[in-house]
């Protein structure tokens, strides 16, 4: 039976398509090699690869081709913007599709009967984000009052910013500046002038991995030390790389964002296989192996290569083998309710999860100790 | 009737596809194709026929696109007259930047890279503005009535779009034919020497760039009602100014059929090469950079130029001379 | 926001970003005043550059600043071949079709990149990337130094060359008369394909001076591309003055404008003067009439 495996795995989001790539492709093969799926009579996954060149127009004409190749259903998508094209093609043909990390909140919201968000969307992953924050700080006897934010200027961290302005107020923060910029940039310069101007108790970056990291060896340089470093769905704040290129800039960084649960064996056991294949272990690999295995175990229950029968299936999930700290799966709308991102902080070279407490391995360090 | 008779046949031909075929894969392909057709015949109207090279008519799409979906979006206008407006939208900003830059005397790549800068200072207004929904984008919420310029199926959109295809390569012959057109083949010729013998070249060109801008405004209005979604980068990165010039001049550029010779072939070309590179990630479009670079060795004056020269050998084909367009 | 403490560092850290820009730019602007095209491969052959600086580094040991030596030449020999036996060739010659050779060179080449070296981001460590210099307010790490005073040095030097050598009086003839030159007995051929091959070395001396403090992956060099182009255009096409300046100017427009109107509005600020500039002066700051 036929799968469509959707990434943009060329063009400017290849990396991380390539690592969601990585999660779905090993998810299938450790579905095979277990038996297939078993109420088919062991019917083997057969994934239909699609590039979706890291534009909508892209996955609209792969979603075209996987459903005239007969798939039974679609993963991935990553980006929102490709998300948005790719489930609504896969709506014209009641094409179920499990949308891997886009999140925006439209992709959902809209409507589409066929669409399935695993993974949070924006508003849970601010909402967390905040809550922490705010836990964070209180624990620590409230030495913060001040923040900046910096994000980058598309859909997914102006999204955020919009409603992390809206809600830090009320939660006793005053946003000093909020600072926009474009992918890519070439430098961090100004910004972290005016951080160094302003001098905030806490600097919230949103932006991808290649940004974050130019900010965040800019900050180091500059000597620039607040109180703390404090991502939301920060490009590499939690990425394995970046603790291990840069060390030192990475130090004591915490990031809300996609992790998965380190109680977990499986996780963990997944975790050493991708690190020995020389990949890192990025949510991308983990989030779209999950989405797989929700999927592979809608398969069984459905018993059926029906796409409407498929459909059910997933709506009525309850799925809880995934590799994430969500618990059992439920959808509402097409939006798994369990689905929220935890903090994770830089320490000891390592990257450790510090709230929310029942998957904690280590208690936030704030505010950062002097260098 | 006879000056017309080719686009007939050719309509005619594309018109029967989904009467061969109902794949929505095919259909799909058209779509895209006919989409950059329309953007690239847009650009061949200016930079085929009257030599100014835009590498910005991003411009063009985007306003229209972004002018279709927020109209709808945030002032509940029908889609169909939204998109008219679009259409005229990106025409009115063709009109100021030829204005301005042609006031100026702005030539060869001077013009090109001043295209290319208004372009980018509309997308980076567009990814800040309050009104485009900034960085997150505009989504036109779902709505699959007719009434809404929202289908069901893919073959009303591709009736559609070969509708307006079929206008704009109508309305292109039709320049071809006029006194206008001559005049704008004469400004490309020489420029001086067009203004010596009373051509109002400025008018010429601002006429040209102002069409030329409502034919790429028309499919950027399609693109927001085909896909549903823009953002700043969709609407007004370079991907489809360089699409736009890509399609006229592989096709041939300054022929009615150019854009859509060349959109059809660089798309084909596109999924020629997916097929052929299987799924290692790059290797389709390392061939496709390839064969373009050859294409270009092979035939120097696109595909159209590439028949001519095949039914017609040893035509003497005296190019500019000028080669530098400083 | 109007102190010196903020005004000083950014004024300073435009220059430096500049001197990039304008390294770059001087690459492209070469190009331009002798072939008169428009280089869209430039981009892709930035990258390559990186990735090789990238490569001497981690597979060779070699520092970047030390890598320049081989990667120039090196570089200069890939330029002077793909001119002489692709893009010449294949172009026949006409504007059009340099436009699409060069795009087609950079599809491919960026693609290659992203074939043979996925597209992970690459960094590397230096010890003395972190280092900086104070001065006053401002601190300015020590790679940005470094690229300031070699963009200078290869801004006299190839000013040196065309004003001196034989080569560079072939090449200043070619790109004002190139009949005149072919009549002379110039080998125009062999001066385009020596004008990219420069243009091209430029390149990856850029590459080697942003590695220690950038990023390379498949797409990395196109940041660079766009703002090249307006710093070209507002230098005047074909001056190496007009872009060392316009180069600096771009960079200190930049991140004012960053500073003011912020990061994503503050590149209108470039885009904004570039226009300006040309509707005022279609030739650009420092070059002849069109």
């Amino acid at each position: 039976m036929k799968i469509g495996v959707l990434h943009p795995v060329s063009g400017a989001l290849s990396y991380s398509g390539q690592q969601g790539r990585l999660g779905a492709t090993m998810a299938i093969d450790d579905i095979n090699a277990a038996g297939g799926i078993k109420a088919l009579g062991g019917a083997k996954i057969d994934p239909m690869l699609g590039d979706a060149q890291s534009t909508p127009d892209g996955g609209n004409a792969e979603v075209e081709k996987m459903n005239a190749a007969g798939v039974c259903a679609v993963v991935g998508g990553y980006a929102s913007a490709i998300c948005l094209s790719a489930t609504q093609t896969a709506a014209r043909y009641d094409l179920p599709y499990v949308v891997d990390v886009g999140v925006v909140d439209s992709i959902v919201t809209r409507g589409l009967k066929n669409t399935f968000r695993f993974g949070p969307g924006f508003g849970v992953i601010a909402k967390t984000a905040l809550e922490n924050l705010v836990t964070i700080n209180d624990q620590a006897g409230k030495p913060a009052k001040t923040v900046m934010i910096v994000h980058e200027d598309s859909a997914f961290g102006a999204g955020l910013a919009k409603l992390l302005n809206a809600q830090l107020p009320d939660r006793g923060f005053q946003v000093l500046e909020t600072i926009p910029h474009p992918t890519p940039m070439r430098e961090f310069e100004s910004v972290v002038l005016k951080i160094k101007a302003q001098n905030p108790d806490i600097i919230i970056p949103a932006n991808y991995y290649n940004e974050y990291v130019l900010l965040a060896r800019t900050l180091q340089q500059q000597r620039v030390r607040p109180k703390g470093i404090y991502s939301v769905l920060g490009g590499a704040a939690s990425s394995y790389k970046f603790v291990k290129e840069f060390p030192e800039a990475a130090k004591y960084i915490m990031d809300c964002n996609h992790w998965f649960d380190p109680k977990n064996p499986k996780a963990l056991a997944l975790k050493k296989r991708v690190e020995d294949k020389g990949q890192f272990y990025t949510y991308e690999v983990y989030m779209n192996y999950s989405c797989m295995l929700l999927l592979a175990d809608a398969l069984e229950r459905a018993a059926s290569t029906d796409r409407a029968k498929i459909t059910d299936a997933l709506a009525t999930s309850t799925f809880s083998g995934h590799l994430m700290p969500y618990g059992p799966t439920k959808f509402v709308n097409g939006q798994n309710q369990g689905a929220a991102p935890v903090n994770t902080q830089v320490l000891d070279n390592d990257i450790q999860v510090i709230l929310p407490a029942q998957f904690a391995s280590a208690k936030p360090v704030f505010p950062m100790p002097p260098a | 009737m006879k000056t017309y008779l080719s686009i007939i046949v050719v309509v005619a031909l594309l018109a029967a596809v989904p009467m061969v075929t109902t794949s929505n894969v095919v259909l799909n392909f058209l779509v895209t194709a006919l989409l950059i057709a329309l953007a690239g015949q847009g650009w061949n109207l200016l930079g085929g026929y009257g030599g100014q090279y835009s590498f910005g008519h991003a411009a063009f799409f985007g306003t229209a696109a972004y002018a279709t979906a927020i109209l709808q979006v945030r002032y509940g206008l029908n889609a169909w007259v939204g998109s008219f407006i679009g259409m005229a939208a990106g025409a009115l900003v063709g009109a100021v930047i030829g204005a301005l830059t042609f006031r100026s005397g702005l030539r060869g790549s001077y013009f090109s890279l001043v295209t290319l800068a208004f372009a980018e200072v509309l997308r980076i207004i567009a990814s800040v503005a309050p009104i485009t929904g900034a960085g997150v984008g505009t989504l036109i919420p779902l709505d699959l009535h007719a009434r809404a310029f929202q289908f069901q199926s893919r073959t009303p959109f591709y009736f559609i779009a070969l509708a307006l295809v079929a206008v704009s390569l109508t309305v292109i012959r039709a320049i071809e034919n006029s006194r206008f057109g001559a005049y704008l083949v004469a400004v490309r010729e020489n420029e001086d020497a067009a203004s010596a013998l009373g051509v109002d070249a400025f008018s010429v060109k601002l006429c040209a760039i102002t069409i030329s801008a409502a034919i790429t405004a028309a499919a950027g209005c399609f693109y927001a009602q085909y896909f549903l979604f823009i953002d700043a980068g969709i609407a007004y990165g370079p991907w489809i100014s360089i699409d736009a010039l890509l399609a006229p001049i592989v096709g041939g550029a300054g022929t009615v059929f150019g854009p859509l010779l060349g959109a059809l072939a660089i798309k084909t070309l596109g999924e020629t090469t997916k097929l052929i590179a299987a799924d290692a990630p790059g290797l389709d479009l390392m061939f496709y950079g390839l064969l373009l670079v050859g294409i270009v060795g092979l035939a120097p004056r696109g595909i159209a130029g590439l028949s001519r020269a095949i039914s017609r050998p040893r035509r003497s084909s005296i190019s500019t001379p000028d080669g530098s367009r400083g | 926001m109007l102190s010196p403490v903020i005004l000083l560092p950014a004024i300073l850290n435009g220059l430096m970003t500049g001197a990039i820009y304008a390294l770059v730019a001087l690459g492209l602007t070469l190009i331009y005043g002798v072939l008169h095209i428009i280089n869209f491969a430039h981009g892709a052959l930035l990258t390559a550059a990186m990735f090789a600086a990238f490569f001497a580094y981690t597979l060779l040991g070699l520092d970047p600043y030390l890598a320049v030596f081989v990667l120039a030449p090196l570089f200069f020999v890939a330029g002077y071949a793909l001119q002489r036996f692709v893009i010449g060739p294949a172009a026949h010659g006409e504007d059009r079709n340099f436009l699409l050779v060069t795009l087609g060179l950079a599809v491919l080449i960026e693609n290659a990149l992203l074939y043979f070296f996925r597209a992970d981001t690459r960094t590397i460590d230096l010890p003395y990337a972190f280092n900086v210099i104070e001065l006053g307010p401002a601190f300015i790490a020590v790679p940005r130094i470094v690229a300031f005073v070699t963009v200078i040095v290869v801004a006299l030097a190839l000013w040196a060359i065309m004003q001196w050598t034989d080569t560079g009086k072939a090449i200043r003839a070619v790109a004002r008369e190139k009949l005149g030159a072919e009549l002379c007995g110039i080998n125009v051929t062999h001066i385009f394909a020596i004008t990219f091959g420069l243009g091209t070395a430029c390149v990856a001396v850029a590459a080697c001076l942003l590695i220690p403090t950038y990023y390379v992956n498949p797409t990395a060099g196109e940041a660079f591309v766009l703002i090249a182009f307006t710093v070209v255009v507002l230098g005047g096409m074909g001056s190496v003055a007009g872009a060392l300046i316009g180069g600096l100017c771009v960079g200190v427009i930049e991140s004012l404008s960053s500073v003011f109107f912020g990061e994503s509005l503050g590149q209108i600020g470039i885009f904004a003067s570039f226009i300006v500039t040309l509707l005022v002066r279609p030739s650009g700051l420092f070059g002849a009439r069109a």
